[in-house]
């Protein structure tokens, strides 16, 4: 039996061994099954590197969007407000009515100052508003901080400075400004690529670290600007009221209607141009922690 | 035949062998390129979701440190609720401060606010009663809070403040009256909401801004000669530091009335507005972080100048009072923060509290230096001028806290939030405790309002639908 097997084995064998190759038909066959896995496998793998490609960019997109929103989340959170050092019944300054502020109190010792007196020792800028800072309000030099709101960009003094570098001049307030920038180009993007979203905008944050300096100047390396959002198609802004169910356009703390009141929320609506063509279209409501007044009883 | 011809003779027998494995060697490399492939997407998508999730996280520990925030408002609106309300059973009842205070301890009352808590509380509670625990089990078992909470509530009112050299954040009195003696006790009941009256100086001495000014200069310098006197390589650096520029800077910084030689060479243009917050003093030019981080252990920025003994600390205690001995600085601490074995030795208020050592008012303050500390050798005319010299820089001794800094560590997974809040009393309903060093009547703490700013009306009331918590700050660090 055995010996049978054997035989039978080196006769099929045999054939195997010799040098005859293999027939037309037989090569041709190996060589279809090899193209179909072939093709196959290489559209796996062109199909992975693909999407290894897109996963990619939805990260560093993803990424990207949740730290632009984190960055303003965390500035409006800590919007500063020295009014809110001045009891809620307070009533500030009136620069056009002299005899408003007295010159001394039955304390000779315990000079208020009078209007005229703080106009000149701050140059008659004192009753001046500026783009972050009201005018004084009290005789100790206080100026309430100006939240200045539009549809494409807010401004307001924030607490949320971290002084990262020793010695620096700084402390932990900013002024900070974000607006809505004509998209700058990308040197890591080649002509054609830049020229594509030439006509989309970017979303910078603008910070001073000189807070109290009334007037930002020009050039100075103490104000910092960070695109923190790129490919921005349309984006709004706009401003809740306490107590309003609806929006406005425009904030204003200076103005006659929103005089020392700054918005309970900044909503936030941006189109943006995503990775491929897609789109991400997202409706954001940022809120402002520190309360404008005294709290409510609730608390 | 040489090796190699063998080789190659054997090299070309094996061939024809393997010529059909070529496939199987492609699918392998296919399959291989395909895995990596496949392990680099997964591991990537893998990032990608932990750093969605991270993100998730980093959002429900910021909503859980602002929820952390209300359960701390909470606590010092219970403290200020439960004072008022002892006050007025006080009062209506015609009882005695220390009547009340030995059935309510003040440790007991500012434990409201000073005790540290987690949440979900965590401890040890075998020894609490049975309900208790069934409470906070329960409480445990329905909370559906993922992360833990740690919330604390320190006292603010145990530094100087920078800004006690502005009239309008110095506390002062309203109107000095002139009054003879020094009594040992309050001559009215004192209890934490109803107000106290201070010992009276003989002769009062009101708020000076150009003593304020100068006080605070010494004090400056005092502060550098201890420190030079403990730390040699500080004195080496420091050795010819003009402490006379800094002290300038800073009033120049703050006070809008005060006219700086070094205006004109500052850096960054003087403020002319009091501080807000201590770290405004980077500003100044004369400033480095080593001589922030000396002037900032004993120094704030706030509101009221107000110093509470009960939380005072020990490098502010010696500034405070120069002329205390190391060893009465130490007995000091020992005695304040004892349980109250030693009470009767000072006050008759402390003796019947009984129950801890913390000052009732500031009148057993100063009772304390009196009678302990040697400088002072139980002369009233010493403590007096003592108590004037605190009026005239505009600082108050109490015993009431009214500021404090809101602590709070939200924690999920591995992503921890703090948030810090400064939360003030407003100044109508202050601890009613609070004594001004110098004045012979108790007076509310002066805001920038009520020091003769135009249009402020003082009126307390007006709160009735608000709290009498402000949030001048908040900070996620």
């Amino acid at each position: 039996m055995n010996s049978t097997l054997v035989k039978l084995l080196k006769a099929r064998a045999r054939p195997i061994l010799s040098d005859q190759g293999f027939t037309l038909v037989e090569v041709l066959i190996a060589l279809f099954i090899l193209v179909l896995i072939g093709v196959t496998t290489s559209k796996a793998v062109v199909d992975a590197a693909k999407l290894r490609e897109v996963l990619r960019d939805e990260t560093e997109f993803a990424s990207e969007f949740r730290t632009s929103v984190a960055f303003i989340e965390r500035d409006l959170d800590q919007v500063f407000n020295p009014r809110w050092y001045l009891p809620a019944n307070f009533k500030p300054i009136d620069p056009y009515n002299n005899n408003a502020t007295p010159p001394s109190t039955t304390n000779p010792n315990m000079k208020v100052l009078t209007v005229d007196e703080i106009s000149r020792r701050t140059r008659g800028a004192a009753f001046q508003p500026s783009d972050y800072w009201g005018p004084v309000i009290d005789p100790s030099g206080i100026r309430a901080s100006r939240f200045k709101g539009k549809s494409d960009s807010f401004s307001f003094v924030s607490a949320s400075h971290q002084r990262i570098y020793q010695q620096k001049r700084e402390s932990i307030y900013a002024k900070v400004k974000y607006e809505l920038i004509k998209q700058p180009r990308n040197s890591n993007l080649s002509d054609e690529q830049n020229a594509r979203v030439a006509d989309l905008q970017a979303l910078v944050k603008r910070e001073n670290t000189h807070a109290f300096e009334v007037e930002d100047p020009k050039d100075v390396g103490y104000i910092n600007t960070y695109v923190i959002l790129n490919n921005i198609k349309k984006i709004k802004f706009s401003y809740y009221k306490k107590d309003e169910k609806d929006p406005v356009k425009e904030w204003d703390s200076e103005s006659t209607e929103q005089k020392g009141i700054f918005p309970i929320a900044v909503e936030m609506e941006v189109s943006i141009s995503g990775p491929k063509e897609r789109n991400l279209e997202e409706k954001l409501l940022f809120f402002l922690e520190t309360p404008n007044d005294l709290l409510p009883k609730t608390y | 035949m040489t090796f190699f011809q063998k080789l190659i003779k054997r090299a070309t027998l094996v061939w024809p062998k393997n010529r059909k494995g070529v496939a199987l060697l492609i699918v392998l490399s296919a399959m291989a390129m395909l895995s990596i492939f496949v392990g680099e997407i997964t591991y990537t998508a893998q990032i990608n979701q932990k750093l969605a999730y991270d993100r998730l996280d980093q959002v429900k520990a910021q909503s859980l440190a602002k929820s952390g925030l209300k359960i701390a408002l909470l606590r010092i609106r219970a403290y200020t609720e439960i004072k008022k309300t002892i006050g007025k059973m006080t009062q209506s009842a015609g009882a005695s401060a220390d009547a009340v205070n030995s059935v309510v301890p003040k440790s007991v009352i500012e434990k409201i606010w000073s005790e540290p808590i987690t949440v979900p509380f965590s401890g040890d509670i075998s020894s609490l009663p049975k309900t208790v625990q069934d409470a906070l089990l329960k409480f445990r078992k329905d909370s559906t809070m993922e992360g833990k909470l740690y919330i604390s509530i320190e006292p603010q009112s145990n530094k100087f403040n920078l800004n006690s050299i502005l009239p309008q954040f110095a506390s002062v009195s309203a109107s000095p009256t002139p009054n003879s003696t020094t009594p040992t006790t309050p001559t009215t009941p004192t209890t934490p909401g109803s107000a106290p009256t201070a010992t009276p100086a003989s002769s009062p001495v009101a708020y000076d801004i150009t003593q304020a000014r100068q006080q605070l200069s010494d004090q400056i310098k005092t502060t550098f000669q201890k420190k030079f006197d403990k730390d040699e390589k500080f004195r080496d650096l420091y050795r010819s530091y003009r402490i006379e520029d800094l002290v300038e800077d800073i009033f120049g910084w703050s006070d809008l009335s005060y006219d700086s030689p070094r205006e004109q060479s500052a850096t960054i243009p003087f403020k002319k507005a009091p501080f807000y917050n201590i770290s405004e003093l980077h500003y100044l030019q004369s400033m480095d972080d080593d001589v922030y981080n000396l002037l900032s252990e004993q120094f704030t920025a706030s509101v009221g100048s107000m110093i509470n003994v009960n939380s005072i600390q020990e490098a502010v205690l010696r500034a405070l009072v120069p002329l205390m001995t190391d060893d009465e600085v130490k007995k000091f601490f020992d005695f304040r923060d004892s349980a109250g074995e030693n009470a009767s030795t000072v006050s008759a208020s402390q003796e019947a509290s009984g129950d801890d050592n913390s000052f009732k008012t500031a009148n057993d303050f100063f009772n304390y230096l009196k009678t302990k500390v040697q400088a002072f050798g139980g002369s009233d005319s010493k403590i007096n001028d003592f108590r004037d010299s605190l009026a005239q820089r505009g600082i108050e001794i109490t015993t009431e806290e009214s500021n404090f800094l809101v602590h709070i560590e939200a924690t999920i997974q591995q992503t921890k939030r703090t948030l810090e809040a400064m939360v003030s009393l407003s100044d109508s309903q202050l601890p009613a405790s609070t004594t001004t060093a110098g004045s012979a009547s108790p007076t509310p703490t002066a805001t920038p309002a009520q020091a003769g700013v135009p249009g402020a009306t003082t009126t307390p009331g007006g709160t009735d639908e608000k709290s009498n918590l402000k949030i001048t700050q908040l900070r996620f660090l």
